[in-house]
């Protein structure tokens, strides 16, 4: 099917003005095209900041721990890295920035990240079986656990699986014993 | 596929949104109808496809698209919009909403609904992908129009009369958001008086109402707070002239008590009773 070619490079060009801060640097080219430089950036600031919004939502023990940090870093990853794909792209945002970022952030952080986007991978539609490896303990503390920093301390497989794609994921916690 | 002519009178309803499941069940004798998000619900968990049963059961659930990009000047995802038709056909509600937008075009996904040119181009485009995606969904469309802050150069007719001949052209219903035609008409200064006179009213099937902040020198529609004065004049104004049959509440975030929430369904109500002279659906 033909579409109108004249709009198809219209948005395109749009698109790439609200998703990409380097072009709108260049102002006078949005003048150019009648744009109002105040506009598009006004519209793309938005963009980042709902972006931001979802991955935050999606992440939240890390955005709890080191809200600040996560926040400056997400607004340069944004600079970075366009929103991919259609289905559950905030999602796949939020895995992906968590890869970016783990390194510059401290060892518990990068512990909260580790273990979010494992969650969030085993939310997706791909995929069947994910591993994971906690360096202590972190959620699944008991009431009648005696808090005793050895066994806080020890680490522990993490498994999620289905057995379809239509089944509910199984994540299983195997303390390891050292 | 269903007239336009058949949808039922709902009511009010409000926008759903998991955080506040429990308050809608509270509510439920207060709340008509849910409209649901239904990219929520596409590659749902079989926790979230539970979610949506429930809801199914107890609600009349509306399902609103948000990424369709029915604007783009290329053809829809098939395998969304496959996936849209198997969550439609699953609800089988009276019609279904997406927006006069495009959010993505040659692979770059731009994140948030962004305004088409006011052009001819623009109209041919929307109407050419509305067939498609009626191809594989029976169920009566509406559209909705958005906010938007960017301006653009190579409009060739007003707002208004692009929304009248796409709504003309396509054979869609029209969902009015009311917040968003006052806050675009404070922001590109224009009459929303003038605007409600062009829009081909008889096609009105729903409106959404709701609040935003000023930022940035503009106001933006956020769906954070309460619904301004000025929305309800226009709520008003546009239930007089036509039958409306659903209204929703936007209100995701920044909750007050949900009394309030409930007296603004109620409020609108009023509007809706007071003013419809047709009421054979119910």
């Amino acid at each position: 099917m033909s579409y109108n070619q004249e709009l198809h490079q219209w948005q395109i060009q749009l698109a790439a003005w609200y998703t990409n801060a380097a072009l709108r640097e260049d102002e006078l080219e949005l003048h150019k095209h009648g744009m109002s430089a105040e506009e598009v950036n006004i519209f793309a600031e938005g963009l980042k900041r709902k972006r931001l919004h979802q991955v935050e939502s999606l992440l939240p023990f890390s955005f709890a721990k080191h809200s600040e940090y996560l926040r400056e870093k997400f607004l340069q990853y944004s600079q970075q890295e366009r929103l991919q794909g259609l289905h559950l792209k905030h999602t796949r945002d939020a895995i992906a920035f968590a890869s970016w970022v783990e390194e510059w952030v401290p060892a518990d952080t990068q512990t909260l990240l580790r273990w979010e986007r494992f969650l969030l991978r085993c939310s997706l539609p791909e995929g069947n079986f994910y591993f994971h490896q906690n360096p202590y303990r972190l959620f699944k503390q008991k009431a009648s656990d005696s808090v005793d920093a050895k066994i806080l301390r020890r680490k522990e497989w993490v498994i999620g699986f289905r057995v379809m794609k239509k089944k509910a994921w199984k994540i299983f916690h195997i303390p390891l014993p050292f | 596929m269903k007239s336009l002519a058949s949808i039922p009178q709902l009511g009010t309803g409000i926008s759903y949104r998991p955080h506040f499941s429990s308050k809608v069940f509270q509510h439920k004798a207060e709340i008509d109808f849910l409209e649901i998000v239904a990219d929520h619900y596409l590659d749902a968990s079989p926790e979230k496809w539970h979610e949506l049963q429930v809801l199914n059961d107890h609600f009349v659930l509306i399902p609103h698209a948000i990424n369709t990009s029915l604007g783009s000047a290329e053809a829809p995802d098939e395998s969304y919009v496959d996936k849209l038709a198997s969550l439609i056909e699953f609800i089988q509600p009276p019609y279904w909403s997406e927006h006069i937008s495009f959010s993505k075009i040659n692979n770059i996904e731009i994140g948030h609904l962004s305004p088409l040119p006011h052009t001819d181009a623009s109209i041919e485009t929307i109407c050419k992908n509305i067939a498609l995606v009626q191809k594989k969904i029976k169920t009566p469309l509406i559209l909705e129009n958005i906010s938007y802050l960017v301006q653009q150069p190579m409009h060739q007719m007003k707002e208004e009369e692009f929304i009248r001949k796409i709504i003309q052209e396509s054979g869609c219903g029209l969902l009015l958001d009311l917040t968003n035609l006052v806050y675009n008409a404070a922001n590109h200064q224009y009459k929303e008086e003038d605007f409600l006179t062009t829009l081909p009213l008889d096609s009105v099937i729903q409106f959404h109402f709701t609040g935003g902040i000023f930022k940035w020198g503009r106001w933006i529609d956020n769906h954070a707070a309460p619904t301004p004065p000025e929305v309800w004049n226009l709520m008003q104004a546009l239930t007089e002239r036509c039958n409306v049959r659903g209204a929703v509440l936007e209100r995701d975030d920044n909750h007050p008590d949900w009394n309030i929430l409930l007296e603004d369904l109620r409020k609108a109500s009023t509007f809706m009773k007071k003013n419809n002279t047709i009421n054979s659906y119910r």
